[in-house]
């Protein structure tokens, strides 16, 4: 069953028995009100915070924005079967290089 | 720590004085929890969770089941609820109140502040939000409306599993 949440912050941080102003101090942010945002989701962390949150839960960002992940994934696998629809013979080491990369990336 | 057995995203909600108090369960984990003032618009309110908490399964108390006992803009509220939750196309389950009574009376757990600590031992991350016990002159504290509504959801979908044995 696919993830229905974006991102699971709220529930990994209340797991870990950290509070909001203790994740808004290890990210380095003035205000427990933009971790707050982050959690019920009216925002979206930037890369550099969302590694911050990986280095915080010990959990890669994939899992902790799970639902997003899924989404983002299903979109580059949809892409990718069109590119290797598209892909002409694999007559070359390059190509044949190529071709493989798009079927790893279908499975 | 236990999940649920059923790994469908699941909300339970319970309307209360203050508010509404909220669960949500997706794969069997409790993620999230929590109530929300109503301030007179409990719909907007009921809204708003739906929004931070995307379910596929409403349990909402049954106002008109055998004992009963909410009162009439309870009963309203309820039925608003239902409206609502089916107006997007989610499923809702309806649980007795008396038969969540008599399910936690069968395991020998008959006040409040005991099936809070029950649920509690099941899912450890609620440890925080049990009660104290409650003398005669003690108000009901807001934070046990998060076990009545966790109670309805563990008693709509049956007996929770530990993760040992889902996995």
């Amino acid at each position: 069953m696919p993830p229905k949440l974006i991102h699971y912050l709220r529930n990994e941080r209340r797991e870990t028995g950290l509070t909001q102003a203790d994740i808004a101090a290890l990210l380095g942010a003035p205000w427990k009100s933009k971790v707050s945002r982050y959690e019920r989701r009216e925002a979206l962390p930037p890369l550099e915070t969302a590694l911050g949150y990986e280095a915080v839960m010990r959990k890669p960002v994939s899992q902790l924005f799970a639902g997003m992940y899924a989404s983002v994934a299903a979109g580059v696998r949809a892409r990718a079967r069109d590119l290797l629809a598209r892909s002409g013979v694999a007559n070359t080491a390059l190509r044949a290089r190529r071709k493989r990369t798009l079927e790893r990336i279908l499975q | 720590m236990r999940s649920l057995g059923d790994p469908r995203a699941i909300l339970g909600v319970d309307p209360t004085k203050r508010g509404l108090a909220f669960v949500f369960f997706e794969g069997g984990r409790l993620l999230d929890w929590g109530s929300r003032r109503g301030g007179g618009n409990e719909i907007a309110a009921f809204e708003g969770i739906l929004n931070l908490c995307p379910a596929d399964v409403i349990v909402l108390e049954d106002p008109d089941a055998d004992g009963s006992e909410r009162r009439p803009r309870m009963r309203k509220l309820l039925q608003s609820l239902t409206r609502t939750a089916k107006a997007r196309g989610l499923l809702v389950t309806k649980v007795s109140r008396l038969d969540v009574r008599r399910g936690w009376s069968a395991r020998g757990v008959t006040r409040k502040h005991a099936v809070a600590q029950a649920i509690a031992e099941d899912f450890p991350v609620l440890e925080p939000l049990v009660p104290r016990p409650r003398k005669s002159y003690m108000d009901e504290e807001a934070r046990v409306q998060v076990f009545d509504a966790a109670s309805l959801v563990l008693h709509a979908f049956g007996a929770v599993v530990s993760d040992s044995l889902a996995a």
